[in-house]
């Protein structure tokens, strides 16, 4: 154990621990503003933390047993750690507004919110880091019985429902992604008699060891639980329930930083596949997995009545396009698409939250002329609709392009066709319903902002920042880009 | 023919003519106790037997000969399940397998619901349906739940019972889920109370009472016999199945064990009556199919053994 | 070890079973208490005989918390939330019933996962498959709980039959995730009766849109 580096570690995860009693014991008009202004120290701490793994090629670190602290893992607690920033940033502006629901004289939904936010934080922090495949289940478990309390913070009955949905289904599909790793733990108990290993790292190293009937039933299920969590195609029902009934920073959370952890668990797991040389098994259950979800979100895309269902197919066309890039081994495809979506899907449903207090519904036939009404959110829905859909000035245009050239680079046509087929269907959809939204005649009553939104560059300070994030990524050099985030490949 | 089994024929024979009346005499003097009654003497059925057998028979107009000879029928049919079952705890004298006894319980049960069916009245056609349809439950059950036993001891013929068990590998659990299935049966079967109310005069709850309600006299004291002597068969079978968990080598321990066992199971069968109360008769389904399960488990674990 | 193994590994399935038949809340309590009590003191039995003092904790603390604080915790939310029967199911309980056992019958008779899964697991894997059909044909927000907690019996005992256990870390944590889940998850079933004065899941959908 390493001195130096554990404390380190300490470091970062100070704030969101002392964040953690802040928000049980503050008093809960101020939490908002304290909250956010920690979160943005805590970004400064997690660049520190970070700066020498995706900067300076620092070799992987392992402060103790079980923990691995790679590039992949300080990219995504990087990533998770600015975008729940932007999400407390925007809060602080979004409760005041707030009349119904969770809002700032709630003090004890408002205490929960914070809570919540900064242990799905800690425990996406965790997912990142987990080196061993039985942290790695009790993280991901964690999060989502984390974030539950987020769904139903609006206290509606249709929330209720949806965080119930969410909690049972998702904890179902993780004990079984738990029956997956203890297969995996029985398979390796071959490889490493007598005792076995969980560790991601010794599995990869002794991958070929691995008695492959064994390991490809565990990976089935822990594809099928993981898979649940994220979203994927059969499992993905209580998804966009879920991001519809939070209220908007809580979806934020829920896409921006929860559907990353899901991936990531499965990133870690498909390594461990591809070592042992499983690579045509992975092709056969996850690539179809991934590509029918695109698809099938897509179709599901055009026939949408409401902007927070909308955002939650959207959310699951990417995931299904980051399941295609892992399920082929494209790491740093699947690390820019990750990334380019948390920003611009946080930014949308930050933006729509503010939409839905405009209009005082999330109708997409009542949300109208949102440009008239004020351009610079219209602006920015429009932006942040491209960047999710994937045009080219946004990062995430270059990753699916990469993605699809992985997808013919691994002589998968069929894939790669139908892919492209739901991606472009998603685009289509997507603009359509966002110009319905930015464009046209406001309803009779709304033309204009109402006073209580204030300063506007105060209050969209938060999206837009993200989408610029979102936008640098794509408009640098791509190849320098790529190059950047191939390198994150163990 | 040896001369143990000719001892063993004897004992049976003697036994299936004095164990009904007695073990029912006991269930009822025990239920009567149970409920702060006095109750019955326990020879009382054997009174009754032979009251109803000295008194005149009255025929409604209606009936035929399927109703006048269907006691003979059901009592032959009775008659050979007591010789096949080795019930007693002796071998049976007749060797047969489980579904000769199955069919023999089936064989009776059609006699008796043709003869209620017969008198062409309500309560007669509504006793044999209602019987008919339990049965569907009942069968399949105690076909299962024999096999699972013949399964465990590796024979299907029922005198393998008698036999101690050829392996102790299989599971401990087939015998005790068989019994159970076979306990649900007998409820059924024996109408018992979860099922059905042995006490009520209300006809609309009956079931297998209401198949008897036009008979009287002789005919009447043969029915009341043949009720006894199903439950004794029944509840000696389980008996044979309780004590095949303990090796037992000489058949006088066993007769012995088997008999304490029956009435040890009377009195519990007493306590079910007085504290269960009579299911509606559509949540039967619901108890039966537990019978089924346990007896679909028991088959199951009973064929993992090999 | 083994003839315990199959002992306890098949009166886990049976009473599995048995819980998918019955619809009383309280029977389904006292079940899961059993079986859970059984496979805690499996797990504490075969941690002591291999000496794997990792399996003899967890196996203590499933006993403990799993098998009898859990068991009372629903136990008291059914009696403040009031409920003591599952309303209908979506298949009735008795056709469910056979139609369950029928399913481990094939399982056990087929044996599928032939090469991947020892003899041995094949009772988990049975009661894992009856938790799944407890958890969706139970429209009780409180019976799907427990069926959940099925299905993590079925899980935990696997791992008590694998050759070796699990890491003492990762079963405590496995443990407590559980545990929190079930808080969170009364909580969730409390806010529910609140606002609806039910906890019938296919009721709740009837309030949307």
């Amino acid at each position: 154990m390493n001195v130096h580096q554990t404390l380190e570690f300490i470091g970062l995860c100070a704030v969101p621990v002392i964040g953690l009693f802040t928000a049980l014991m503050l008093p809960a008009p101020k939490l908002p503003r304290v909250v956010a202004r920690m979160m943005w120290l805590q970004c400064a701490v997690s660049v520190i933390f970070s700066a020498p793994y995706l900067w300076h090629n620092h070799a992987p670190d392992r402060p103790w047993p079980g923990v691995l602290v790679d590039p992949t893992a300080v990219l995504f607690i990087l990533l998770t750690t600015f975008v729940t920033a932007a999400v407390t940033e925007h809060t602080t502006g979004y409760f005041a507004r707030e009349q119904q629901g969770i809002n700032l004289q709630n003090h004890r939904v408002l205490r929960e919110f914070y809570f919540c936010t900064l242990a799905v934080l800690l425990c996406i922090y965790g997912i990142a880091i987990a080196d061993n495949l039985g942290y790695l289940w009790i993280a991901v478990e964690a999060s989502t019985l984390a974030s539950a309390p987020l769904v139903y913070s609006t206290r509606s009955g249709a929330s209720l429902e949806a965080a119930w949905k969410y909690l049972i289904i998702c904890s179902v599909g993780i004990a079984f992604a738990f029956f997956g790793t203890a297969l995996i733990f029985a398979a390796s108990q071959h490889a490493l008699a007598p005792d076995g290993t969980l560790s991601c790292a010794l599995l990869i190293r002794t991958a070929n060891h691995l008695p492959p009937a064994l390991l490809r039933f565990g990976f089935v299920f822990l594809l099928l639980g993981y898979g649940t969590k994220a979203g994927l195609f059969p499992l993905q029902f209580w998804q966009p329930d879920a991001y519809n009934q939070s209220p908007a920073p809580g979806a934020a959370i829920l896409a921006g930083a929860l559907g990353n952890g899901a991936m990531l668990a499965l990133l870690r797991v498909t390594n461990v596949m591809l070592a042992a040389g499983q690579g045509q098994f992975v092709r056969l259950t996850m690539l179809p997995m991934g590509v029918l979800t695109t698809c099938v979100a897509a179709l599901f895309l055009v026939r949408q009545r409401n902007s927070g269902r909308m955002l939650a197919y959207s959310s699951m066309e990417n995931m299904g396009i980051m399941a295609t890039a892992i399920s082929l081994g494209s790491v740093g495809g699947f690390c820019l698409q990750a990334v380019c979506h948390s920003l611009a899907k946080t930014a949308l449903f930050l933006i729509s939250g503010d939409a839905n207090q405009i209009y005082g519904t999330n109708l997409l036939e009542r949300l109208r002329g949102l440009i008239t009404i004020s351009p610079a959110r219209a602006l920015l829905w429009l932006a942040g609709i491209a960047a999710v859909a994937g045009t080219p000035p946004f990062g995430s245009f270059l990753s699916e392009w990469h993605i699809l050239a992985a997808c013919i680079r691994e002589h998968q046509p069929i894939a790669a066709g139908a892919l492209l087929v739901g991606i472009t269907c998603a685009f289509v959809a997507l603009v359509v319903h966002a110009c319905g939204v930015a464009f046209g005649e406001p309803p009779p009553g709304k033309e204009r902002l109402p006073q209580k939104f204030g300063n506007t560059w105060r209050s969209i300070a938060a999206p837009a920042m993200l989408l610029v994030l979102a936008l640098w990524l794509g408009t640098l050099l791509p190849s320098a880009v790529l190059r950047a985030f191939s390198r994150l490949t163990p | 023919m040896s001369r143990i089994s000719l001892v063993g024929l004897a004992v049976t024979v003697l036994e299936s003519i004095i164990m009904p009346f007695l073990l029912v005499g006991i269930l009822r003097s025990c239920r009567s106790r149970l409920q702060k009654r006095r109750g019955p003497r326990v020879v009382q059925p054997l009174y009754d037997f032979l009251r109803l057998a000295r008194k005149q028979t009255v025929l409604s107009d209606e009936t035929g000969p399927i109703f006048k000879n269907a006691p003979v029928v059901s009592l032959t049919a009775y008659g050979l399940v007591a010789l096949v079952v080795p019930w007693a705890g002796l071998p049976a004298p007749i060797s047969a397998d489980l579904i000769l006894f199955v069919f023999l319980l089936a064989a009776a049960r059609m006699a008796t619901g043709l003869a209620a069916m017969d008198t062409s009245t309500a309560f007669g056609g509504m006793g044999a349906s209602r019987e008919s349809a339990l049965s569907i439950f009942v069968e399949p059950t105690l076909v299962l739940a024999l096999s699972a036993v013949a399964i465990y001891q590796g024979s299907p013929w029922l005198n393998a019972l008698i036999a101690t068990p050829v392996s102790t590998g299989g599971s401990a659990y087939v015998l005790p889920l068989a019994v159970a299935a076979i306990w649900i049966c007998a409820a059924a079967e024996t109408a018992r109370m979860p099922i059905e109310d042995p006490v009520t005069h209300l006809e609309l709850t009956m079931i297998h009472e209401a198949q008897l309600l036009e008979y009287s006299g002789p005919r009447l004291a043969l029915m009341e016999y043949q009720a006894g002597l199903k439950l004794t068969v029944y509840y000696g079978l389980i008996a044979q199945m309780l004590i095949n968990e303990i090796v037992i080598k000489t058949p006088i321990t066993r007769w012995a064990a088997t008999t304490t066992i029956m009435f040890c199971l009377v009195v519990l069968a007493a306590i079910i009556d007085t504290v269960l109360v009579r299911l509606h008769w559509r949540k039967l389904p619901d108890l039966l199919a537990f019978g089924l399960a346990f007896s679909l488990v028991a088959c199951l674990l009973a064929a993992l053994k090999g | 070890m083994t003839s315990l193994d199959s002992l306890l590994g098949n009166l886990l399935l049976i009473t599995s079973l048995w819980m998918v038949g019955v619809t009383a809340i309280s029977t389904k309590l006292t079940l899961y208490s059993v079986q859970t009590i059984a496979v805690g003191a499996l797990a504490t039995l075969v941690g002591i005989a291999h000496n794997e003092p990792a399996l003899t904790i967890a196996g203590v603390g499933v006993l403990l918390l799993k098998g009898i604080a859990a068991p009372l915790y629903l136990s008291h939310l059914t009696q403040v939330v009031g409920c003591r029967k599952d309303l209908g199911t979506f298949i009735s309980s008795p056709l469910l019933l056979l139609l369950a056992s029928a399913a481990v019958g094939g399982l056990f008779l087929f044996h599928p996962f032939q090469q991947s899964v020892p003899p041995a697991a094949l009772p988990s894997i049975g009661v894992i498959l009856a938790g799944m059909i407890l958890m969706v044909s139970r429209r009780l927000a409180v019976s799907q709980i427990i069926g959940f907690l099925v299905l993590e019996n079925g899980m935990f005992f696997f791992t008590v039959t694998i050759p070796h256990s699990l890491p003492l870390l990762v079963e405590l944590g496995v443990l407590l995730d559980i545990m929190a889940g079930t808080m969170i998850a009364g909580v969730l079933v409390f806010q529910i009766s609140d606002s609806f004065e039910h906890i019938d899941i296919l009721r709740l959908g009837n309030h949307k849109r």
